[in-house]
């Protein structure tokens, strides 16, 4: 079948690029790696971090941990898998 | 349109700090980050004061940086982490004042993207390794090495990757010559990802790991980890080897807990002391926000800061290497830093991010004396009960603040101007953040510190200053010349006057100056007095009826000018062998009358001047050679203006400049040529309204003219470039540079009937600011043109006001009485705010008068309702309104959340101003349905952005009357901007989708939308130019970008205003009929809060003007010819091309980080020629086919026509 390695590529370009998506990619995983990708922006934008914390009311590095924080779970736990049809 | 960026003051946060030795030489440095740029500063540990010594943009957001030391080295080198997917070693060059980048190796994408290496950045304590991490996944570990020539060297990276873990922190541990361990706190999320049954967050585990570079094995492996909290967020590396017993202190949410490889079976682990707040939220624990870790010999010393800013000193007990006990202790309280940093000689630096100045404190003590219970931790299995321990906090006691540098950081809403009614506009920010708000009155000008002000017995003329020797240090007399007297007052312990000093005082004194020899030469318009060292007065007398009008001497030479004899001038010269004044056998005849003499500075290894200058009355400026062969001979001639009322000629970046003052109050500036005396390159500008007087002064080691007109002007070099720069401070009549035991390069100077001593400390920031405190973050303003008092709003989320606070505290019985509860309330201005929980608001309405500072009215709003929009608005229903009665419309709401976004009740608070504008009179609250973010004053009516919807509201009897409403916003409203001409029109900003331009049609009562966006634009603030079709605004990632409507769509509006024809067309794409033309982008690299169009000088053309929130103040010039702006383009391209950023980052794809760079130059860059060496500044001019002196003078015309 996979003639040319073609697959295992694919695989490993996957692992590099963390969020590349595929055609089971569901709509959770999607905005998971959306929600890490923006939380870890404002992570590293200071500018950002800071207009966040004025509004929060909190110190910028409390702001910054609480990103880190929400980017093991952004959008809350997955819902579960379709039930498979036999 | 085609504008010119140009910031004119940098970024004034500072997210991170190190110390070290980055110059090699004993003193310790700071080198600190301000977003975009990177600054050395030198702290005198003499004085106590900080300088700037040097500061660079260099292109690229800075995220984080480490000092680095080679092993035996003895200078530290800069890592810097940023967003260029590389990791830059960077080094300082005291001699050129410069960071170059000694190593630059690149492993990824540029970009601040979570992947990529960028974010944390650890040395190995004993120089070997640097470890530089991502948010997420990746690390990347280089070997420092030495190559044969001792140069630092990178080895090849070694990956330390692991998929789906995010990393907290990372620190070097210091493990002495093992092999270099690097620690980091992580979780794994990969198994969260997959677990469906929403336990993956509880059960996942948070670690401590240790990543051991092997040395003889050229790898990295995970060598150890152990779990720590959930709420870990920080490491603070200990001290190993033979000075400490190594491993890492884990600081987690409420405690800090020790964790080691080796050795450590016994767990340590202290909470961190709380405040004694009976109201307190006791699940929120303290998190440790910022820590020093300071080795002495044979000892260390650790602070630790929390986020409420109080700071701990932590203690580690311990023997054989092995830890027996930690300890806590409450140190002081300072503001919350982003990094603090001890210093050997006993300071500590805070840096600050999070609103307020940067501070400087001095150790009193190590805390040991203060009665502060210390906590410790117990031996023990038991690692899961921890229970709260508490202090009372105390005001500082360990720590003396000794200086100071100003930071606007964060500038939440600024205005520009003249309410003072002053020569320039000034800039009104609100800046700070919590308990450190405060509103800061900005104006161009150095920063003045008044030692000593002393009332003289009449109207002094000039001021001089001299020594008695030439050996001395210090000035020994100041001489203060009047009408027909001389005062001599002797500098010492205290200044006196003194009559023994063999001056003449029953003259003026036109010119004095020391002579070699330990003489003096004083020149009264009727004798040259040479006093010599024994005491002894040679004295040569002008002829009869002449007078000396005018003079000047260095140490070997005297001119003076006689008056009426047509510009008669005597050289005199010092024979050495005699140490008498010789006179010259020819005289100098010019044909007119000299107003000015000056001499040029004396080259080094010469003992004449080379040049004289000479001010005529026929409106010239002549040059003179006082070589001995060719002796009086004339070089070269200026014509001026006006008649020249004082000339001065100095040393400025080694080039000869001759300043000229007029009478007039121009300024004109002329480079000498060293040989031949040539003048060229003149440049004029216009101080103020009085005749210059120009003075010699140095300041800060390098020389400095003081140029007093109707306000007193300082010209100086600064960073390769000469600056004229205002000094906030009163008119002044003479100056003279002054230097004693108490200032080391003060001015002392008359003004008036005073005599004053001042000292110009600081350079580096052209600005200085008033400030006036507030209480809580500040929202928005506005301004009561007739009273001149500012309406503010002022809201702090998650906190509570005093009033709550003791009204809870009685309400709870933790204290009986009010005055116990007055004394229960810390002073918020060192303590903070009282924090509440989130979803609580304290809020206030505040009139203020700026001149004094002082509120004539503050409103605190009860019931957890905030203020979050303010207008001023007049009604036109004149029914209810008396017609001169103007409205303050105020945008509340109550028990607002932010995540998700909700509120209880939302209102509208109409007040009229009374007390003619200096207070305020609640006329009614109209309720409303949703958020009222944005109000703006719409035909004498008040229109509100609610949501979604536009609503037109109309004032009633009781409440505000609905008038017409439409939903228009694709998201939420967040600005409403008037059209400059148009009553019809308005710009809408929406929170994510750009800008519009909407329309009221008033026969149907509808608002259509006309112009809509192509792209998603996270609005923070807008503008719009006067021509009412080009909207410049800025964005939450840091662009700013500007916008023109179609040239069909304004013509059809102009023909007809109510957009009849345009709001039945089809719409497009989902939006409206037609879009904005993108005209300008640019990435300014922070967030844009306030922009606005203004003259920032007298006379000078409008300009964009902007401020952003790390504490910038940014122009955008719009260029008036294509010649400009084809000059300014070769000149930006050839810069780049042979000055790349110091980061290596192409500076291109910086400015281009999110929409690519169109119609934009920047400054900034193309001003950084100034710095380049001469090899560099030749490449660049020949490519741009300019000369050099082309090249400069259009960069200085670009500031002193549209700024300064």
């Amino acid at each position: 079948m996979d003639k040319f390695g073609m697959h295992s590529q694919t695989e490993q370009l996957h692992a590099r690029h963390v969020g590349t998506g595929n055609a089971d990619t569901t709509k959770h995983q999607w905005l998971a790696h959306q929600h890490r990708d923006t939380l870890a922006h404002y992570v590293a934008d200071n500018s950002l971090a800071t207009y966040i914390s004025i509004a929060e009311g909190e110190t910028v590095a409390r702001t910054k941990f609480n990103m880190l924080q929400r980017m093991q779970q952004p959008c809350g736990p997955p819902p579960l898998p379709p039930a498979v049809e036999e | 349109m085609f504008l010119y960026n140009l910031s004119l003051q940098p970024t004034t946060a500072i997210s991170a700090a190190i110390l070290g030795h980055f110059s090699g030489e004993k003193q310790q440095e700071i080198v600190v980050v301000r977003q975009q740029r990177l600054e050395l500063w030198h702290p005198n540990t003499a004085t106590g004061k900080i300088s700037i010594v040097h500061s660079e943009d260099i292109f690229c957001r800075i995220r984080n940086i480490a000092q680095f030391r080679l092993t035996g080295g003895s200078k530290d080198y800069i890592m810097m982490a940023a967003d260029t997917g590389a990791l830059a070693v960077l080094e300082y060059n005291p001699k050129k004042k410069q960071f170059n980048t000694i190593q630059y190796h690149e492993f990824g994408r540029t970009g601040l993207r979570r992947l990529i290496p960028g974010q944390y950045v650890a040395a190995d304590p004993r120089g070997r390794a640097v470890m530089i991490a991502g948010a997420e996944r990746s690390k990347l570990v280089y070997i420092v090495t030495r190559d044969s020539e001792a140069n630092l060297m990178l080895a090849s990276p070694l990956e330390a990757n692991k998929a789906h873990s995010i990393c907290f922190d990372i620190v070097g541990v210091d493990v002495g010559y093992e092999n270099p361990i690097f620690a980091a706190i992580e979780t794994n999320y990969e198994d969260m990802d997959t677990d469906f049954t929403g336990q993956g967050l509880e059960r996942s585990e948070k670690l401590l790991v240790y990543y051991e570079l092997d040395l003889g094995l050229n790898h990295v492996v995970r060598k150890w980890s152990t779990p720590v909290s959930k709420t870990a967020n920080k490491l603070i590396a200990l001290p190993g080897s033979t000075d400490g017993p190594s491993g890492v202190l884990v600081c987690s949410e409420g405690f800090i807990e020790y964790k080691h490889a080796i050795g450590t079976t016994a767990t340590h682990k202290v909470p961190i002391p709380r405040r004694v707040n009976p109201l307190e939220d006791k699940s929120r624990g303290l998190m440790i926000i910022s820590s020093a870790v300071h080795r002495m010999k044979n000892a260390f010393f650790i602070l630790a800061q929390a986020d409420t800013g109080d700071l701990y000193k932590v203690t580690v007990e311990y023997a054989d290497n092995t830890v027996s006990r930690v300890g806590i202790k409450y140190f002081d309280t300072i503001a919350p830093a982003s990094t603090i940093r001890i210093l050997r000689a006993g300071f500590l630096f805070a840096a600050n991010a999070d609103g307020g100045n940067h501070q400087f404190y001095q150790f009193e003590n190590l805390g040991d004396e203060i009665d502060s219970e210390e906590y410790y931790s117990v031996d023990g299995e038991d690692t899961q009960l921890i229970e709260l321990a508490y202090f009372q906090p105390h005001e500082l006691s360990s720590l003396g603040l000794v200086d100071e540098i100003e930071s606007l950081c964060p500038v939440l809403k600024s205005q520009v101007l003249n309410i003072a009614e002053e020569e320039s506009p000034q800039i009104y920010a609100l800046c700070g953040r919590g308990a450190r708000s405060s509103l800061k009155i900005i104006r161009h000008g150095l920063e003045v510190s008044e030692l000593a002000v002393s009332e003289l017995p009449g109207t002094p003329k000039t001021v001089w200053t001299v020594k008695k020797r030439d050996a001395d240090e210090f000035d020994d007399y100041i001489v203060v010349s009047f009408l027909d007297a001389t005062l001599v007052l002797s500098v010492g312990e205290e200044v006196e006057e003194v009559t023994d000093s063999g001056l003449l005082n029953t003259a003026p004194t036109l010119c004095l100056n020391r002579l070699d020899g330990d003489g003096i030469v004083q020149v009264t318009p009727r004798a040259v007095r040479h006093i010599l060292a024994d005491g002894r007065v040679n004295e040569w007398l002008p002829p009869q009826n002449r007078e000396i009008n005018c003079a000047t001497a260095n140490n070997r030479q005297v001119v003076v000018s006689l008056s009426r004899t047509g510009g008669q001038s005597i050289y005199f010269e010092l024979d050495s062998q005699l140490g008498v004044l010789r006179e010259h056998e020819e005289r100098l005849h010019i044909g007119n009358d000299a107003t000015c003499v000056s001499l040029s500075p004396i080259p080094e290894g010469r003992l004449h001047a080379a040049f004289l200058a000479v001010g005529c009355e026929d409106q010239t400026v002549r040059v003179f050679s006082l070589d001995p062969q060719r002796c009086l001979e004339p070089l070269s001639m200026q014509a001026v203006a006006e008649v020249a009322h004082s000339i001065e000629i100095v040393d400025q970046l080694s080039t000869l400049i001759l300043y000229m003052g007029l009478r007039n109050g121009l300024l004109m500036r002329a480079n000498v040529d060293t040989t031949s005396g040539e003048l060229d390159d003149t440049r004029t500008r216009l101080l103020g309204t009085r005749a210059i007087q120009l003075c010699k002064a140095r300041i800060n080691g390098t020389n400095a003219v003081l140029a007093l007109s109707s306000s007193p002007w300082l010209c100086h070099a600064y960073q390769g470039r000469l600056r004229t720069t205002p000094l906030s401070y009163d008119t002044l009549d003479f100056a003279s540079g002054f230097i004693s035991e108490q200032c080391a390069e003060g001015v002392v100077c008359v003004s008036g009937d005073t005599l004053r001593i001042l000292t110009i400390d600081r350079l580096d920031s052209v600005f200085n600011q008033a400030s006036i405190p507030l209480s809580y973050t500040p929202r928005d303003f506005v301004l009561n043109d007739a009273s001149r008092h500012f309406a503010i709003i002022e809201s702090e989320h998650a906190h509570m006001s005093t009033s709550l606070f003791k009204r809870g505290l009685f309400e709870s019985g933790a204290v009986e009485n009010n005055e116990e509860a007055e004394g229960a309330v810390l002073p918020p201005e060192q303590f903070g705010l009282i924090r509440s929980k989130a979803g609580d608001w304290a809020s206030l309405i505040r009139v203020l008068n700026p001149f004094d500072g002082e509120s004539t009215q503050t409103i605190e709003l009860e019931e957890n309702t905030a203020a979050i929009s303010i207008v001023q608005v007049s009604f036109t229903n004149h029914e209810v309104a008396n017609p001169h009665d103007k409205f303050l419309a105020v945008g509340c709401v109550t028990s607002m959340t932010l995540k998700p976004r909700g509120f209880e009740s939302a209102s509208i608070r109409l007040y009229r101003w009374n007390n003619e504008g200096t207070g305020l009179e609640l006329v009614h609250v109209t309720p409303v349905d949703d958020i009222p973010q944005a109000l703006m004053s719409f035909n004498g009516m008040l229109l509100v952005g609610i949501g979604r919807a536009l609503r037109l509201y109309d004032l009633g009897i009781k409440r505000l009357l609905k008038k017409a409403q439409t939903m228009v916003a694709p998201n939420t409203i967040t600005a409403l901007h008037p059209h400059p001409t148009s009553t019809e029109r308005f710009f809408i900003a929406d929170v994510q989708e750009s800008i519009q331009l909407a329309t009221f049609n008033q026969n149907t009562r509808n608002f259509h939308v006309i112009l809509d966006d192509t792209l998603p634009r996270y609005i923070t603030s807008f503008h719009v130019l006067g021509d009412g079709d080009t909207v410049i605004a800025g964005d939450k990632f840091g662009n700013l970008f500007g916008i023109r409507s179609p040239e069909s769509v304004s013509k059809s509006l102009d023909a007809d205003p109510t957009g009849n024809r345009l709001i039945y067309e089809k719409p497009k794409l989902g939006g409206s009929a037609y879009r904005w033309n993108s005209i300008a982008e640019y990435h300014v690299g922070d967030i844009v809060t306030s922009l606005t169009t203004c003259s920032l000088s007298a006379g000078s053309r409008p300009i964009i003007f902007y401020t952003t929130l790390l504490g910038s103040l940014q122009v955008a010039i719009p260029f008036v010819s294509q010649g400009d702006v084809d000059f300014f383009r070769s000149l930006e391209l050839n810069m780049r091309k042979h000055r790349p950023p110091t980061s290596g980052r192409d500076h291109l794809t910086y400015r281009s980080a999110f929409m690519p760079v169109r119609s934009v130059i920047d400054g900034d860059l193309c001003e950084q020629y100034y710095m380049l060496d001469e090899e560099k500044r030749e490449l660049v001019s020949d490519d741009v086919d300019r000369t050099q002196q082309d090249i400069f003078k259009k960069l200085e015309d670009m500031r002193s026509l549209f700024a300064f």
